[in-house]
C-alpha cells in the first residue's frame, strides 16, 4: 500500500486513493484479469494510467464514447500523460497511418471496438507488447452488444489475436449477471472481481409526479429556481432540450445553455469550459451526447423524461456530486412518459419485416448505408441465417422492454428509492433519512444539505470588451 | 435557414431558380450551378452557407414569400420579386448582414484557418501565463503540429508581444461592434469566448447574420496576415484557394499548352464530356481575354450565334431551338459565358 500510495502523491499529488482504485490496481500488479466495478465519479481513469505508468508498456484502452475520445486523450494530457493518442474516425488515412506505424511510441491509445475490428488496425496492435488492454464502460458489451455496436462481440476474438494481454473490465454499473456476461462474452476465465457499491450516498434521489406538461415546466422551473446551481436537464431530444433552454432563460435569472449533438466542435468545447469554470448555471442536454469533461461541483441532476434503463440512469445522476458534497437527483415523471422511451427503444432496433427484407434483397445490392443496414450487414457478414437474427432481436426488444419496465417500476415505486436502485445491483440498503431519497413519504432536507440557494446571483463574469479581452488573453492587465 | 437571405438571393428584373441559389449556397459545384450563380451575380456566395444549416425548408420558405406579396412565381421552378419585393430587398440591404469580403475568384478555407487560429491563440495565452496544463481547442493532427511548429520556432522572440500587438492593431482596424465580436471569438487562459448563439442574443444580430459577419472576420483577418509579412503567414498554408479546381486547372494548362479536347480525356482517362466541363468552369471564373475562347469556337460559329442571339436576353436562349450543325451544348454554353463578360 506504502508503495502505491507513494507514486499516487508523486505522480498525480494525491494523498489518498478513492474507493477501488487501491484494490484493482493491486489486483493488476499480481497480473490478474480484473473486473472493477467501482461507483460513478470515483476516477476509473487514473487507475490504468497509474498502472501504465508503473508498467512501462503501452496500455489500449478500448471506448464507447467516439465523440469523447478526443476529450479523453485531451484529459490524460491535461493530467500529464502527454503520449496519449486516440485512433478514430475522425483522422484521415496519412494521419491514422502515422499514428498506427509509431504506435510503439505511444503509452496510452484510446480506440473503439469498430476501429480495432478492421484487420489492418489490427495487424499493427499485434506487433505491440501490450501492458493493459482495458475496457472502459464494460456494460456497453452487453448495453449495446447487440443492437448498436455489434462490433462488440469482437473483443473475445481480438483479445486472443492480441495474444491475450492482461484486460481490465471497468464499469460503474452492472449486476451480477450482467458481470458474468461481460466475462463470458469476453471468453476471460479466472478473473478477480472488485466490486464497490454503485451507491453515491451524497446523491438525494428524488421524483416528482407531473399531471400534464405544463405542470412538468412548472415544476422544472421551480426546482431551478430553488436549487443551487450548476445543474445539468436531461431530455430525450434535442427540440425539447432547446425548448427548455428558451423557456428556462426567459422564466429564471440563469444562464442556461443548451448541449447536443448539434453543436459543432467550436460550441461543444465554448460551452463545456464556461460550464467547467462556472459562467454557465444550467445545462439542458440530451443523454445520447456525452460530456468530456469532468465537473465536480454539479449539485443536481433532473431528468425532464425518464431514462430507458436503470444503468443509464445510475450513469447519467452520477454526474451530480463528484466533489462528495450533498447533491440531487430528480426525476420528473407524467403518465406514459415510459411510452416515448418505449417507441425511442424499438424505433432503433429492426424488426421481423427489416430483417426479412434484408436478407431477401441481398444487402451487396442495397446502397443505402443506414445505421440499420450497417447494424444486419454486420450479422449477414458474420454468417448469421436470417433465422438467427430475427431471435436475437426478438430477444433484444424483449430485454429492452424489461429494463424499461424496471426503470418504470423504479419511478413509480413509493418506497425507498434507494433501496429499490441498489437492489438492481444485488445490493442491501437499510440506512434511509431525510437525506436519501423522497420515497417512503419521506421530506427531503435540501435546507441542511445547502441545497438551496440562497441568493440569486448571476455569473456575469465576462467581458466583452475588446480591449480588455485581448489585455486578459495575454495577460496583459498590469 | 432564413426568408430573408432567399429574398437577398433573388431579382426583379431576372427570374431565378430555387434550387439553384439553394445548390450554390451549399457549394455544388456542378458547371450549370456556376454559370447560372455567375448569372444571377451571386457566384460569390457559392458555399457560404457549408457551415451553417442549409436551405432545406426552402419550398415553404418561398410560399411564405409569396404569400407576403414579396415575390411570384415566374413558372414552375423559377421566381422574381414582386415591386414590394424589391423594396424590401433594399431595405435588407441596409439592415440585413450579408458577407462582404467573399471573393468571385477565391475561396477561403475559413474553417482550417479559424482552427489554427484558435489554436495558436490558446497556445500564446496559455504561455503568457506559464501554464501548460488545459485542454487545447480541437484541431486535427496536421494543424496541431504546424501550430506546434510554429510555438516552438518563435517563443523566444517576443513571441507574445508580436501576437499581442498584431491582434490589437487588427482590431483597431476594425469597427467597435464587430471588433469586440472577434475578440468574443478567441479562446485562452481562463477565456472559451461565446458561441453564435451567445454573440447573437449580446449584439442583436441573428445567428446567420454572427455566421456571416465571421466569415468576413475570418476573411480580414487572413488579408491583414498576408499584408504583414510576418511569421503568420505559415498560417494562411492551404487557405486561400483558386476557386477553380485543381483537376480544371490542370484541364486549362493542358489545353493552353496545344492539346486537344480528346487528347486531354485521354492522358487523365477523363471523359470528353468533363473536360468540356473543365474548360467550362475556367471560362466563368477567368476574365475574357484570359479565356482562348477563339481555339473553340471559329468565327464563321461566332458569327452564327451572334447572329441568332442579336436581340435576346442571355438568360431567355434555348439551345434545342438552335439547331445549327456543328455547335453543341458545350460550344453554346462557352458562347454564352463569353457574352455574359
Amino acid at each position: 500500500m506504502n508503495y502505491l500510495r507513494q507514486k499516487l502523491k508523486k505522480w498525480f499529488g494525491f494523498d489518498d486513493f478513492r474507493p477501488g482504485q487501491f484494490e484493482v490496481l493491486s489486483s493488476l500488479s499480481q497480473g490478474e484479469n480484473t473486473f472493477g466495478m467501482l461507483p460513478t465519479g470515483t476516477g476509473k481513469t487514473l487507475i490504468y494510467q497509474f498502472f501504465g505508468r508503473m508498467i512501462n508498456q503501452p496500455v489500449v484502452i478500448i471506448s464507447p464514447l467516439i465523440s469523447l475520445m478526443q476529450d479523453q486523450v485531451d484529459r490524460m494530457r491535461y493530467l500529464g500523460s502527454k503520449k496519449t493518442v486516440a485512433i478514430t474516425s475522425g483522422l484521415n488515412f496519412v494521419e491514422k497511418k502515422r499514428i498506427l506505424n509509431n504506435l510503439n511510441k505511444y503509452n496510452y491509445i484510446y480506440i473503439s471496438p469498430e476501429m480495432i475490428s478492421q484487420l489492418d488496425v489490427l495487424k499493427y496492435f499485434n506487433k505491440l507488447d501490450i501492458g493493459l488492454f482495458v475496457i472502459d464502460e464494460a456494460h456497453c458489451i452487453i448495453q449495446w452488444g447487440t443492437d448498436f455496436r455489434p462490433e462488440y462481440l469482437n473483443l473475445h476474438r481480438i483479445i486472443q489475436s492480441l495474444n491475450n494481454p492482461q484486460v481490465l473490465m471497468l464499469t460503474a454499473t452492472a449486476s451480477k449477471t450482467v458481470r458474468s456476461e461481460i466475462v463470458h462474452k469476453l471468453g476471460l476465465h479466472n478473473v478477480k472481481y472488485i466490486v464497490k457499491s454503485t451507491n453515491r450516498s451524497n446523491i438525494m434521489l428524488s421524483v416528482k409526479y407531473c399531471d400534464d406538461t405544463n405542470d412538468k415546466n412548472n415544476k422544472l422551473l421551480s426546482l431551478v429556481n430553488k436549487l443551487c446551481s450548476p445543474g445539468i436537464i436531461y431530455f430525450s431530444s434535442k427540440k425539447m432540450a432547446n425548448m427548455a433552454t428558451i423557456f428556462l432563460r426567459q422564466k429564471a435569472n440563469l444562464k442556461v445553455e443548451a448541449y447536443h449533438s448539434d453543436l459543432n466542435n467550436e460550441n461543444r468545447y465554448r460551452i463545456q469550459h464556461q460550464f467547467m469554470n462556472d459562467q454557465i448555471d444550467v445545462i439542458c442536454a440530451t443523454s445520447a451526447f456525452g460530456m468530456g469533461i469532468d465537473k465536480s461541483n454539479i449539485r443536481y441532476v433532473i431528468h425532464y423524461h425518464m431514462p430507458s434503463n436503470i444503468e443509464s440512469y445510475v450513469q447519467e445522476m452520477g454526474r451530480a456530486g463528484r466533489d462528495m458534497k450533498e447533491s440531487i437527483s430528480v426525476i420528473l415523471y407524467q403518465k406514459n412518459d415510459e411510452m416515448l422511451q418505449y417507441n425511442l427503444l424499438m424505433d432503433n432496433i429492426p424488426d421481423d419485416d427489416d430483417i426479412i427484407s434484408f436478407y431477401y434483397r441481398n444487402y451487396k445490392k442495397n446502397h443505402n448505408d443506414d445505421e440499420q443496414t450497417k447494424l444486419l450487414k454486420y450479422y449477414y457478414d458474420n454468417d448469421y441465417s436470417e433465422e438467427e437474427v430475427i431471435n436475437i432481436f426478438q430477444a433484444r426488444r424483449l430485454d429492452q422492454k424489461n429494463s424499461l419496465s424496471e426503470m418504470l417500476s423504479y419511478v413509480l415505486n413509493n418506497d425507498c428509492r434507494r433501496k429499490k436502485i441498489l437492489s438492481h445491483f444485488d445490493e442491501k440498503f437499510s440506512a434511509h433519512n431525510e437525506y436519501c431519497c423522497d420515497g417512503d413519504h419521506t421530506k427531503l432536507n435540501l435546507y441542511a444539505a445547502n441545497l438551496i440557494r440562497s441568493n440569486i446571483k448571476t455569473n456575469n463574469k465576462h467581458n466583452y470588451d475588446w480591449n480588455s479581452i485581448i489585455n486578459s488573453l495575454f495577460n496583459k492587465m498590469h | 435557414m432564413n426568408k430573408k437571405l432567399l429574398l437577398l438571393m433573388l431579382s426583379n428584373k431576372q427570374p431565378r431558380r430555387l434550387k439553384l441559389i439553394k445548390n450554390l449556397l451549399d457549394g455544388k459545384r456542378t458547371v450549370s450551378t456556376l454559370f447560372w450563380g455567375s448569372r444571377y451575380h451571386i457566384l460569390e456566395y457559392s458555399g457560404m452557407m457549408k457551415n451553417f444549416d442549409s436551405l432545406q425548408n426552402e419550398d415553404k420558405l418561398i410560399n411564405e414569400l409569396i404569400n407576403n406579396g414579396y415575390v411570384f412565381s415566374y413558372n414552375k421552378y423559377q421566381y422574381k420579386l414582386t415591386n414590394k419585393g424589391k423594396q424590401k430587398k433594399d431595405s435588407l440591404f441596409e439592415s440585413f448582414y450579408l458577407p462582404k469580403e467573399l471573393s468571385y475568384g477565391f475561396d477561403y478555407d475559413i474553417e482550417k484557418f479559424k482552427n489554427r487560429f484558435l489554436l495558436l491563440i490558446q497556445v500564446t495565452s496559455e504561455y503568457s501565463y506559464h501554464n501548460s496544463s488545459y485542454y487545447p481547442v480541437q484541431a486535427d493532427f496536421y494543424d496541431t503540429n504546424l501550430i506546434k511548429n510554429l510555438f516552438h520556432k518563435y517563443k523566444n522572440d517576443n513571441f507574445i508581444d508580436d501576437i499581442y500587438s498584431f491582434i490589437k492593431s487588427f482590431l483597431s482596424s476594425l469597427d467597435e461592434d464587430r471588433a469586440n465580436i472577434f475578440a468574443n471569438l478567441l479562446i485562452g487562459h481562463n477565456n472559451y469566448g461565446l458561441t453564435y448563439e451567445q454573440l447573437s442574443n449580446r449584439y442583436n444580430y441573428s445567428k446567420m447574420e454572427i455566421y456571416f459577419i465571421n466569415i468576413d472576420l475570418w476573411i480580414l483577418m487572413i488579408k491583414f496576415i498576408e499584408n504583414s509579412n510576418s511569421f503568420l503567414n505559415y498560417l494562411l498554408e492551404n487557405v486561400v484557394q483558386s476557386r477553380i479546381n485543381a483537376s480544371a486547372r490542370r484541364t486549362f494548362y493542358e489545353f493552353n499548352n496545344g492539346l486537344n479536347i480528346f487528347t486531354i480525356a485521354k492522358k487523365y482517362n477523363l471523359k470528353e464530356s468533363t473536360v468540356k466541363e473543365h474548360l467550362l468552369e475556367n471560362a466563368i471564373f477567368l476574365d475574357t481575354e484570359q479565356f482562348p475562347y477563339d481555339m473553340i469556337l471559329s468565327d464563321n460559329e461566332v458569327a452564327i450565334l451572334n447572329k441568332k442571339y442579336q436581340n435576346q436576353p442571355i438568360d431567355f436562349w434555348n439551345f434545342n431551338k438552335l439547331d445549327v450543325a456543328n455547335i453543341d451544348f458545350f460550344k453554346f454554353r462557352l458562347y454564352q459565358i463569353m457574352r455574359s463578360k
